[in-house]
């Protein structure tokens, strides 16, 4: 954990040299960088175009561990857990009960406002951006845990 | 004196007419008579006719004003007036000044209710009517029954070692098992755990709102009941005791409601013996908008969070001491529609059984149209209807009774303390969602449904409150639960219209079915309605419509739509997937088939799209008017088209 908190620092203060305000005939300052924070609260703001509200929240830990709160299939907020990898700026996940992510993502960050952009690897129209906030307390408290709870709603035409 | 001459009037107009009489004679035979007289003098109040006029008639009746029952230019309707010795024509639903027009609109305007000599054969009165050709319908001013139900008076003293755990400080809540049932064997040896409507959960982020009114169209509602005067209606336009209709609303200090039986005060404790009154609606009103936090008795599903914060309770009294009337019924829904009301909640329906929409249309005219009356009235939350709840009736029957089994009404069935429909609940065709209603066979005391009672009613004055079963009960849990979603949305600053809000009641649901299987009620399964009401996800559902997530590419993929509504184990039939214009072209997909209960479709395109899906409780068949049977649900959804779907439903 502490490698991985100071790779971040690391790039951090790379991504700060490379990104310095144009002032006449310098570089731009772009709005996705490869670099940023990725340990927080996030909430998803847009989906493939599309504005998000209040539907899903994401807390990626200094660990490697990862909750997932999401208001999808039911109207009820629901816990998924489970832990998470970067390699190369991708993004990879597994459930506590052992599925894979649906896919890899590609992460970029913004740093105003901060924000992260996940990019599907298997379909680059399949794209999340999520914005630095903070989970609110009634869906910590209120969500039930997707993982242990039968009336999780996919079923698939077998 | 003024009788005596208005009779010798009469009988010279009489013997002028006699002539014209004997040619206006009706051909009791006449088919298109006869079609025109709607139900039937059994139990029906001597005296008494309601008629529906054509606009014709209504327009030269309203032309002559005074003191004359007969009126100029209709002479075939004065003969019959004047031969059954008529004493008053009054309209059947009043004119209030402020919603006159709009009650013109519906024809309301032509309604009358003909008052006349009580030893006249109303049969006979009846087919005269009949054969005047300016009266479109005949309609004889039925009595409805009241059976009065069992009434147990609640323990003054509560268990207080399950009180602490508890939402609210009000010391009853621990024994309102339908609220909360967590199982407790002290409460009950019948408890089982999630039997009720999920309350506690659901007070988290809503107890009620005081713009929120529901009428409670029953027996009067003591609404000086310590535990229900905080939150009773009150008509801010009428001053108390004046003897003045100072709102011109047609009724004098209507304060709190009115008791539309005797067109006086509310009442609640009138009568003896079998026709007593039974505190049926005061017990019905507690379940509803008890006071909350208040340290005394019971609760209210949305009684508020403090003293006075609950939803309105508008008392529009129909049973006063076991008498009740179609003339009633008809005009306190338009005073529940003219007055405000957002949810007319009626405990109540009729015990003959009737075939579908048609026969009621038929036979209850002038009801039909002040319920739909109601109905079609907008208010600040819902923008193109008011809400109507009924119970589906006790006689155990293979449908639910009417009015609630029409097809636009949502009617409640009833289960116990331990999650098993109620041996008294009518199921299957018509009945639309189940609710706590108790089950006092299970536990004659504690499992039936505990609330407010008159004093006058209990044994014990001193503490009014007691159980009651009944789908009576179970129907004011739903009416609660839409209350609190009403207060909800006006918290969140959203409207829906009158189908979204049934939708998202009739889908807040967890499966009554599931729990069935394999007991002694498998009969029941599929046949209580969409499932047991949750206010919970009520709530949830006014906050937002959940998703559903198709994968991308996969050739007909085979969409279940169950597991999205509701706890997902209740089973819903597709009818249909609409999309908004440009929407199918966007996900690269067609409008979806459906094939063995599910839905067809090829999807080629990342994105989302909001559609409305259309669905039946499995088992159940869409209520037309020849056909008794559900509410079309249709609801929201965002469908999602994506590659990434896993099975776990997560959604990284």
């Amino acid at each position: 954990m502490k490698f991985q908190t100071i790779f971040f620092a690391l790039l951090l203060l790379f991504a700060v040299g490379c990104t310095t305000p144009n002032q006449g005939g310098g570089e731009e300052r772009k709005e996705w960088n490869s670099t940023g924070t990725l340990v927080g609260d996030w909430v998803l703001t847009g989906w493939a175009d599309t504005a998000s509200e209040d539907r899903i929240y994401l807390r990626l830990n200094e660990d490697s561990t990862f909750e997932l709160y999401q208001r999808v299939y039911s109207v009820l907020w629901m816990r998924y857990t489970g832990t998470f990898t970067l390699n190369n700026a991708v993004l990879q996940g597994v459930y506590s009960d052992g599925q894979a992510w649906g896919s890899d993502y590609k992460i970029e960050y913004s740093d105003e406002p901060l924000r992260i952009r996940l990019t599907s690897t298997a379909d680059d129209k399949d794209v999340s951006v999520y914005s630095s906030t903070t989970i609110p307390s009634n869906v910590v408290d209120d969500a039930s845990d997707a993982l242990n709870v039968r009336s999780v709603v996919i079923k698939r035409f077998l | 004196m003024k009788r005596l001459i208005f009779i010798s009037l009469a009988l010279a107009t009489l013997v002028a007419c006699q002539q014209s009489l004997v040619d206006e004679r009706v051909s009791f035979e006449t088919s298109t008579q006869q079609a025109k007289i709607v139900n039937s003098s059994r139990n029906a109040v001597e005296g008494a006719m309601i008629l529906k006029f054509t606009d014709d008639v209504v327009a030269k009746f309203e032309a002559t004003r005074g003191d004359e029952v007969t009126r100029a230019d209709v002479p075939a309707l004065n003969a019959v007036l004047t031969r059954i010795a008529a004493v008053n024509v009054e309209r059947l639903f009043v004119v209030d000044v402020n919603h006159e027009e709009r009650a013109r609109a519906a024809g309301l305007h032509r309604w009358y209710v003909v008052e006349f000599d009580e030893q006249m054969n109303l049969d006979m009165a009846a087919n005269l009517f009949a054969g005047v050709e300016g009266v479109e319908r005949v309609q004889f001013n039925s009595r409805l029954e009241n059976p009065r139900p069992e009434v147990t008076p609640c323990q003054t003293s509560p268990d207080a070692s399950f009180r602490d755990t508890y939402a609210v400080n009000d010391p009853q809540y621990s024994r309102q098992w339908h609220y909360d049932n967590r199982g407790d064997k002290q409460l009950s040896s019948a408890a089982v755990a999630g039997n009720d409507i999920n309350l506690t959960a659901a007070w988290k982020y809503e107890m009620g709102d005081s713009s929120i009114v529901v009428a409670v169209v029953d027996e009067g509602v003591n609404y000086t009941h310590p535990d229900l005067a905080a939150n009773m209606w009150v008509n801010e336009d009428e001053i108390p005791g004046n003897g003045i209709d100072d709102d011109g609303n047609g009724y004098v200090d209507d304060v709190h409601g009115l008791n539309f039986v005797t067109g006086g005060p509310i009442t609640w404790a009138l009568g003896s013996g079998p026709t007593r009154d039974s505190g049926h609606g005061t017990h019905i009103a507690g379940t509803i908008s008890a006071v909350n936090n208040n340290m005394i008795g019971v609760a209210g599903i949305a009684g508020g969070k403090e003293i006075g914060t609950g939803v309105r309770i508008m008392s529009t009294q129909i049973f006063s001491a076991s008498v009740s009337t179609l003339e009633a019924t008809a005009r306190a829904y338009q005073y529940a529609a003219n007055n405000g009301a957002h949810i007319a909640q009626s405990s109540w329906g009729y015990t003959t059984m009737i075939a579908d929409d048609d026969a009621y249309k038929a036979m209850y005219g002038a009801e039909l149209e002040a319920l739909l009356y109601f109905q079609s009235t907008p208010n600040n939350i819902l923008t193109d209807g008011s809400l109507h709840i009924f119970a589906a009736g006790n006689d155990g029957w293979k449908q639910a009774g009417y009015p609630g089994a029409y097809r636009d009404f949502i009617a409640v069935s009833s289960f116990g303390i331990n999650g098993m429909p109620a041996y008294y609940t009518c199921y299957d065709l018509g009945v639309n969602i189940a609710a706590p209603g108790g089950d006092m066979r299970v536990d004659k005391r504690a499992g039936g449904v505990l609330s407010t009672l008159p004093a006058e009613i209990v044994e014990d004055r001193e503490y009014p409150y007691g159980y009651m079963q009944g789908t009576s009960m179970a129907c004011p849990h739903v009416s609660g639960v839409a209350a609190l979603g009403l207060s909800y949305a006006k918290r969140l600053g959203k409207t829906f219209t009158l189908k979204e809000f049934q939708a998202m009641l009739l889908t807040s649901v967890n499966s009554i079915d599931a729990t069935l299987e394999g007991t002694n009620y498998s009969g029941y399964i599929n046949k209580m309605g969409s499932g047991k009401i949750d206010a919970l996800q009520m709530l949830m559902n006014i906050e937002g419509i959940p998703c559903i997530v198709v994968p991308r590419g996969e050739s007909n993929y085979r969409l279940d739509i169950s597991p999205y509504i509701g706890d997902g184990k209740s089973e819903f039939r597709p009818i249909s997937m609409k999309f908004a214009d440009g929407d199918l072209e966007r996900l690269g997909t067609t409008e979806p088939r459906i094939f063995a209960e599910r839905f067809l479709m090829t999807c080629n395109n990342t994105g989302s799209a909001v559609v409305e899906v259309t669905v039946l409780p499995k088992g159940a068949m869409a209520g037309t008017e020849s056909q008794i049977g559900s509410l079309l649900i249709t609801k929201k959804f965002v469908l999602i088209v994506r590659d990434n779907v896993t099975d776990n439903g997560g959604w990284l």
